[in-house]
């Protein structure tokens, strides 16, 4: 009796597995529901070059989607964006390739940019004006993986300071901050500008900043900004950019009326008179004349007012803060941090990009061959 | 043993039940034929299909929001990716000449596409100058607004219209859309591949101008019932419309429309007076009439009720076309004897109403260099009917003795208009801009008035 209920159950398990694997016997397997990513790309359609330029340049090489085509559910539906205009979608693609990712994939091998590239970057037509604040955004990095350039259709790609000033400096930013979420930086950093931070009072400040040890307003609005800001300008800037800047970092300055100035007078050259200061922003700045020593070295600065010099005064640098040795500290912990985290030299990668920017080898038509050429 | 051969049992159960149950999903998605994704795939085609064939021409019915007028754009959908936006407004003509004072056409390509996010979406998605003006946050230009931080009241906002939209349906050539962030109603409706752009959106433009008239303070909504809504502000392209006899401030009500080939549509259909409506069709007599119930119409007040309307003032040159026969004969006459009286010319006639005397008044004006002398007669109006009236002089005032009693012309006019019987006509009995009286008895004399 024992046997025949053995048995009886064996039959019945060996009967349910069957069941079990035959029961969907009948589905088969159709073709994927996803699309072809080689079929994606139609030979007839319009942008088909950049599609394909972009398809090879930046998807294949380092898994980046490029968006030019603008989904506006991509974006932060709070704004009013537009798309970019085609044009200046194709010459930021090619000149992000030229002077962003060649000169990493130079540095730091086309592994370190499929490892860490953003995995998406959205091209938008306009500005993002913050309805509340009235404030533009000129870029974001969401989750260290996306990249969103604002203003495309303002772009003019013939000016390189322009393409700096306005996307360069932002992409190599936005990279910076990727950069620094995967692999923390030096905490020292932190201590150099500590209680100088002015989160949002940063909008309302100008090259006096530098004085403080910024290399530009906003990276005085946190300390992980001034980190990636610092890497930015020290790549983007011109060497007249970076001087200029450190001479600002080297002067005193005084409020006087909610502007800031460098230099003040006395009326008439009579120091019983209250000092009169002369605004950083003012073409007054500009009227102001030195007198040199035989090395070189200025003597003495002055205005002419009624055909008479009236001696012209430095603000003293009352801030306690020596704003130069501050940046040049901050690039040292940046160049270190490239080094160490990163095995790229960041002096290196500064003067290829530099190399690039230069009039005999920027040559947007050229560039834009890239994709013409395309077949 | 028991026990085990228990649990066997059990087991077996429950793999037989589990059996039965791994293939319910199937039942359910039997349903459709496709996966979603394919479906989604083949309805993307479908609509590709459909706004490429037939020479891929479509007439936009575009609204940016709910207080501007809709605007037409002429659209062709290549099938290579892209997509000829023609328009013809205001904003266009601000792009290319910097002015807002009248419209002007543009047309420029760009990209379009069919995509899948959250179901079909028709995007245009690379920028066109003349289309996605609408959807920039630039500062509105009327708003005077800037970019910068505190700019105008628009900066970041501008129209705020969509250029994305979630294809709802098709049916009868027509494409029924929504904005994808605004919910608008937007409509596309094919046109022959034959159509020249820029002719039909010339045409749509002259319809737009000579349609309604912002001269006339208001024009009437005539239901079936015969009960009237007033509408006002409807040259804005954003009509305020209240019942008539009604307070305006409690009950009035604002809808946008837009002007088309044919006549205008509101943006959705409007329900008034029990009444549904929401496309008109202008008839020859320049009167709108609903397509919807083939009663509804929109009008003017009857032409006699407009010229001697208090609020309006109507003027004639008396020259060229302005005035036919015995008139145009009498006033180069008058000018005659005004130039031997005091060098002055007859520059124009003007009609209005004078609350201080309770009475209609023809103004001469006679001028001299850049000085002007208004010989001013008063009239009553004898007998009226909607199309026909009859008025009679009593009186003069300002300059109206000195020429009255120096330029004998002037006594002979005015008894001519008195002694006749007028007809009126017009072009448009809903934007009267011109109104032609012609005398009953002979059709060769008359006056155009113009509305001022």
């Amino acid at each position: 009796m024992k046997k025949i209920q053995y048995y009886i159950s064996a039959l019945l398990l060996v009967g349910v597995v069957a069941m079990s694997l035959s029961s969907c016997s009948n589905e088969k397997l159709g073709p994927s529901i996803f699309p072809d990513e080689d079929e994606v790309l139609d030979p007839t359609s319009t942008t088909y070059k950049l599609d394909k330029y972009l398809k090879e340049n930046f998807l294949d090489k380092y898994n980046l989607t490029f968006l030019y085509k603008m989904p506006d559910v991509s974006a932060n539906m709070n704004y009013n964006l537009v798309p970019a205009r085609y044009e200046n979608a194709l010459d930021l693609a090619v000149t992000c390739q030229y002077l962003w990712f060649e000169p990493y994939e130079l540095m730091g091998g086309v592994d370190f940019l499929k490892a860490y590239s953003p995995r998406i970057i959205l091209l938008v037509g306009s500005q993002a004006i913050s309805s509340a604040t009235r404030q533009p955004v000129d870029g974001l990095t969401e989750g260290g993986v996306k990249i969103t350039l604002f203003n495309v259709n303002k772009m003019n790609a013939d000016s390189i300071d322009l393409m700096n000033k306005d996307y360069f400096h932002t992409m190599h930013r936005e990279f910076a901050n990727i950069l620094r979420q995967n692999k923390t930086y030096p905490t020292d950093f932190n201590t150099i500008s500590v209680g100088h931070y002015v989160p949002s009072e940063w909008r309302e400040r100008g090259d006096e900043i530098s004085s403080e040890g910024f290399v530009c307003p906003y990276a005085s609005s946190e300390n992980s900004v001034d980190f990636a800001e610092t890497i930015a300008c020290y790549i983007v800037y011109t060497d007249k950019q970076w001087e200029d800047m450190l001479t600002y970092a080297a002067c005193g300055w005084h409020k006087d009326k909610n502007q800031y100035c460098r230099y003040y007078k006395y009326p008439g050259n009579d120091l019983t008179e209250d000092p009169v200061y002369i605004p950083h922003t003012d073409a007054d700045e500009k009227k102001i004349q030195t007198v040199k020593d035989a090395d070189g070295f200025i003597i003495s600065r002055y205005v002419m007012e009624d055909k008479v010099r009236v001696t012209v005064y430095e603000v003293e640098d009352e801030d306690g803060i020596d704003g130069v040795a501050a940046i040049e500290q901050k690039v040292a912990y940046a160049r270190q941090w490239f080094r160490e985290a990163w095995g790229i030299d960041l002096d290196a990668l500064r003067e290829e990009v530099r190399k690039r920017q230069l009039p005999e080898n920027y040559n947007i038509q050229a560039l834009r061959n890239r994709v013409y050429n395309i077949n | 043993m028991k026990k085990l051969y228990n649990i066997s049992l059990l087991t077996l159960l429950a793999l037989s039940s589990l059996s039965l149950s791994s293939c319910l999903h199937n039942e359910v998605e039997d349903i459709f034929d496709d996966d979603a994704v394919i479906r989604l795939e083949n309805a993307k085609d479908k609509y590709f299909d459909i706004l490429t064939s037939q020479g891929g021409k479509w007439l936009m019915e575009y609204y940016a929001n709910s207080s501007e007028p809709g605007y037409n754009y002429v659209l062709t959908f290549y099938k290579d990716g892209t997509v000829e936006m023609a328009g013809h407004n205001k904003w266009i003509n601000y792009i290319k000449n910097n002015t807002l004072t009248s419209s002007a056409y543009g047309t420029m390509r760009s990209m379009w596409e069919v995509i899948g996010d959250n179901g079909l979406v028709l995007t245009f998605n690379s920028y066109n100058d003349y289309f996605h003006l609408f959807s920039t946050p630039d500062a509105v230009p009327t708003t005077g607004g800037t970019m910068t931080a505190g700019g105008g009241s628009t900066a970041g906002q501008g129209h705020e219209g969509d250029y994305e939209f979630n294809l709802m349906k098709f049916s009868g050539d027509t494409i029924y859309m929504t904005g994808k962030k605004r919910d608008l109603s937007i409509i596309m409706t094919r046109l022959p591949e034959s159509t020249n752009d820029e002719t039909y959106l010339n045409e749509v433009a002259a319809v737009n101008k000579s349609m309604f008239t912002s001269k006339l303070p208001w024009v009437y909504i005539v239901l079936p019932d015969g009960n009237r809504w007033i509408v006002k502000s409807a040259a804005t392209g954003n009509m305020k419309i209240y019942p008539e006899g009604e307070d305006e401030v409690m009950t009035s009500e604002t809808h946008n429309f837009i002007i088309t080939h044919d006549g205008m549509a509101f943006r959705d259909p409007l329900t008034i007076g029990g009444y549904t409506v929401q496309r008109f069709v202008r008839q020859a007599d320049g009167t709108a009439l609903c397509v919807e119930d083939n009663q509804t119409r929109i009008v003017a007040d009857p032409l006699v009720y407009c010229i001697t309307h208090p609020m309006l003032t109507w003027k004639t040159t008396f020259k060229n076309a302005a005035a036919g026969g015995v008139y145009s004969e009498l006033a180069s006459q008058i000018t005659t004897e005004s130039k031997k009286l005091d060098g002055t010319t007859l520059k124009d006639g003007l009609i209005n109403y004078v609350d201080s005397v309770n009475k209609y008044v023809l103004t001469l004006n006679f001028s001299k260099s850049a000085r002007t002398f208004p010989a001013r007669y008063y009239f009553t109006l004898i007998s009226s009917t909607e199309t026909q009236m009859k008025i009679a002089f009593d009186g003069f005032d300002g300059y109206g003795e000195r020429y009255y009693n120096n330029c004998a012309t002037v006594p002979t006019l005015l008894q001519t208009m008195s002694a006749a019987t007028f007809d009126l006509t017009s072009e448009s009995l809903l934007a009267p801009i011109n109104v032609t009286m012609t005398e009953t008895s002979n059709k060769n004399n008359f006056i155009v008035w113009s509305l001022q």
